[in-house]
């Protein structure tokens, strides 16, 4: 892919996302950083509807969690991801901040890493690359 | 140089200035932020219900750190912290009142933004 002259390496082609956020905005920024870099990206507005989507598929390959969220938050569906559905699967918290020790929160939770918002889209792609490659060689 | 009421570099930068994509996310913050701005300001003003004034104003602070609406989201932290220590209630008034009275004039700026991208994805279908 060509753009302005420049060579646009395309990291999440073929990689599938879910991206659980209440906030409409965050959810539009999220999925257009995310699709920009080739990945299919899907969103939910809760942890009850992330859950659902991981039990209806399984084609997921990492799940990008807002750690506030009404219903179920990030917290709470991750240590549902892990303890009663036992999936595996690479998940990311995704704050505002990182107030109140939110990255040791998030991997006591269960997650595999905590960013911070706004972040940069190779970054991020970096790391979702990153946790989905770990988590393949763990399996 | 005046500073800008609206910074809209994050969306222009990250987007690679595509209007439709800058199109919809004004949109989305002016059909979402006002009405949560509203629901902030009657929880502040009707009730001491610390919990959702802090869930509500970091509700809005991911909105304001995308489309940068000047001070509202150093207000919004400001108000945030002081709802998690459940103190300052006058405090979290005048940030308040601040905010809404920038905001106010910022509205006029985000329609004029959201309606100039909605000329050049014309002009560009038109070609």
């Amino acid at each position: 892919m060509i753009k302005n002259n420049k060579y646009i390496l395309r990291l999440l082609e073929g990689i599938n996302i879910l991206v659980a956020d209440d906030n409409p905005l965050n959810q539009k920024v999220t999925k257009f950083m995310l699709s920009k870099q080739g990945a299919e990206v899907q969103t939910v507005s809760n942890g009850v509807e992330a859950v659902d989507m991981l039990l209806k598929y399984s084609y997921f390959h990492a799940v990008l969690i807002d750690i506030h969220m009404p219903l179920m938050d990030g917290f709470e569906t991750t240590q549902y991801i892990r303890n009663d559905i036992k999936n595996n699967i690479p998940v990311i918290g995704l704050t505002a901040d990182l107030l109140d020790n939110a990255t040791e929160a998030c991997i006591e939770a269960g997650m595999n890493a905590c960013v911070c918002r706004p972040f940069d889209s190779d970054a991020l792609s970096e790391l979702i690359l990153s946790m989905i490659k770990k988590n393949e060689v763990k399996n | 140089m005046q500073e800008e009421i609206v910074d809209f570099s994050f969306i222009y930068e990250m987007s690679h200035n595509d209007s439709t994509y800058i199109y919809e996310v004004i949109d989305l913050f002016l059909k979402s932020v006002p009405e949560g701005l509203s629901k902030l300001e009657q929880t502040i003003r009707e009730s001491d219900d610390f919990l959702v004034i802090q869930k509500q104003a970091h509700f809005l602070k991911s909105s304001a750190n995308v489309i940068k609406v000047s001070g509202m989201y150093d207000n919004l932290v400001k108000i945030e912290a002081l709802a998690r220590a459940q103190t300052g209630k006058e405090e979290i008034v005048t940030l308040l009142d601040k905010m809404l009275i920038v905001f106010k004039d910022a509205l006029p700026v985000l329609e004029k933004e959201k309606e100039k991208n909605r000329l050049l994805i014309k002009s560009k279908a038109k070609k």
